[in-house]
């Protein structure tokens, strides 16, 4: 259907009543929503599919995407050590503790690989790189426009979708999974060390990651990588995109910044969702 | 036309070609284009005079091919850029050294990485082979080194030059020099000049837009032909 349709002429929109008129707000912003939503979905698969030509990745490119994980991976692993620490010792002591009480310790495993596995190891993973990396990426790509930075790559013949946008997506994607695996694998450690250390009965170490790897599936390996690939690929499209949607102006570069991290948040916990849905209903 | 770009000339026949070239003013830019012809030949240096407080001049961005013409036709290495696919314009781009008008710099990489980028990312040449010639041009105009340090802490001085090294490393087939000496103090010409007479030696074409009397009616340069812009258009002088 045509937009033309949706935008009424203005005396059209006198005669609307109020009612009406915000019935119509509605009806634009949700297909804005969606044309947003599709927009970022194509720009995903356009990254997909440039990374998956080799010819794309010359030693320029290979570069960024080196110091996009860098940046993004490893100079986060501490903080994701720390919050996987803590959220080991607050998550999986109670678990092994109520566990234990109940007389149910063959549910240990199955628990913490629902709890820390399938959804809280991705999504705060995911969280603290928007937070952290997702705003770096959105405000410098955006200083990058301000500046005519992008202008001065295209007059060199540098194609900005692959030398800025393909190495950020793809370094996001990479960061998110293996910040994930380390956050996994932190917290469990954690938590049966704590809960060694509190009195709580863990049993030997082989009975307590037994319990716990033994309970992993299939389906849980692919949830894992599907819900960090997934929403760490979507969070460096959105950042790039804001970021390099702007017109040109230094106040614009916070706006970017914000929308990005919303939207990414949002991505996430759609593309969380949707996992979810197709991994285990 | 599938063009070579990895020669070390630029294909027989003109480098630019520009009939009827029509722009319309642009927020970029602080002038307009109306049916500009100019032709630049292999090893032509042209010399444009840019209108007193119209610095802006979309000219080097129409002949890379980043702004569409409202009318006319330009053509440049033999080939048109609507007909070419994007790798082949990214190719072509590189074969053009520039220095940009406005900050020409990625303020994440050190000027050396700047310096180096296109090469780089385009070429086959090794590293070794591209920091060589880049410490050959950069003696030639007047710099011990290429500075390692990133854009925002360098010496203007030494950033404007670095941005020259850039536009002739590679043997470019065309250079495109916009305001090269802006913001340097005087005796800048004498250094570059040199860079400029080589690399027209070796068969590239330069559109030189200057903002002074002074390196616009230089005639050490040996200008193949003086341009003045006014009122959008370039009128022979």
């Amino acid at each position: 259907m045509s937009d033309a349709i949706f935008r009424l002429p203005f005396r059209y929109d006198l005669r609307l009543t109020t009612g009406m008129r915000w019935l119509r707000q509605l009806g634009m912003n949700t297909r804005a929503s969606w044309r947003s939503f599709f927009y970022v979905l194509a720009f995903a698969v356009s990254v997909v599919v440039a990374a998956l030509r080799p010819a794309h990745w010359r030693s320029t490119v290979r570069n960024v995407l080196a110091r996009q994980i860098l940046f993004t991976g490893y100079q986060a692993t501490r903080f994701i050590s720390v919050v996987a620490l803590l959220v080991g010792i607050s998550v999986v002591v109670q678990v092994q503790v109520w566990t234990a009480a109940l007389g149910q310790k063959a549910l240990l495993g199955p628990i913490l690989v629902m709890v820390i596995i399938r959804e809280l190891g991705p999504l705060l993973t995911s969280f603290i790189v928007i937070a952290r990396s997702g705003t770096a990426m959105a405000t410098e790509l955006a200083s990058m426009r301000v500046l005519g930075e992008t202008h001065v790559l295209d007059g060199q013949g540098i194609d900005p979708f692959i030398y800025l946008i393909l190495p950020r997506a793809v370094g996001a994607a990479i960061s998110v999974f293996c910040l994930t695996v380390i956050f996994i694998g932190v917290s469990i450690l954690a938590g049966f060390f704590s809960g060694l250390l509190l009195g709580a009965n863990t049993g030997t170490p082989w009975q307590f990651f037994q319990s716990v790897f033994g309970a992993i599936r299939p389906a849980d390996v692919f949830n894992v990588i599907a819900k960090t690939w997934l929403p760490g690929l979507l969070m460096g499209c959105i950042c790039c995109i804001e970021g390099l949607s702007i017109r040109g102006m230094a106040t614009e570069v916070p706006q970017a910044a914000s929308r990005a991290v919303v939207k990414s948040i949002m991505a996430m916990f759609l593309a969380s969702a949707f996992v979810s849905i197709l991994t285990y209903l | 036309m599938n063009l070579d770009f990895s020669q070390l000339q630029a294909p027989e026949g003109p480098v630019v070609e520009l009939t009827g070239a029509t722009l319309p003013l642009l927020p970029a830019y602080d002038v307009g284009l109306e049916s500009v012809d100019l032709t630049v030949e292999k090893g032509a240096l042209v010399m444009i005079l840019l209108e007193h407080g119209a610095q802006d001049h979309p000219l080097a961005d129409v002949v890379s091919g980043l702004v569409q013409l409202e009318e006319g036709r330009v053509r440049i290495f033999g080939g048109e850029w609507r007909l070419w696919n994007p790798d082949q314009q990214a190719k072509a781009r590189w074969r053009i050294g520039r220095v940009f008008n406005g900050h020409g710099w990625m303020s994440n990489l050190d000027v050396d990485e700047n310096v180096t980028l296109a090469e780089r990312h385009h070429g086959q040449r090794a590293l070794a082979g591209i920091t060589e010639e880049m410490t050959m041009w950069a003696r030639l105009v007047g710099l011990e080194a290429i500075p390692f340090t990133r854009p925002s802490v360098t010496d203007r001085e030494e950033l404007r030059r670095s941005e020259w090294v850039r536009a002739a490393l590679g043997n470019p087939w065309l250079l495109l020099l916009e305001r090269p000496g802006r913001e340097l103090a005087d005796g800048w010409l004498s250094d570059l000049a040199p860079l400029v007479h080589r690399l027209r030696t070796a068969g590239a074409a330069v559109i030189w837009l200057a903002e002074s009397d002074e390196e616009w009616g230089d005639d050490s340069l040996n200008a193949s032909l003086k341009l003045r812009a006014e009122d959008n258009k370039l009128f022979p002088v």
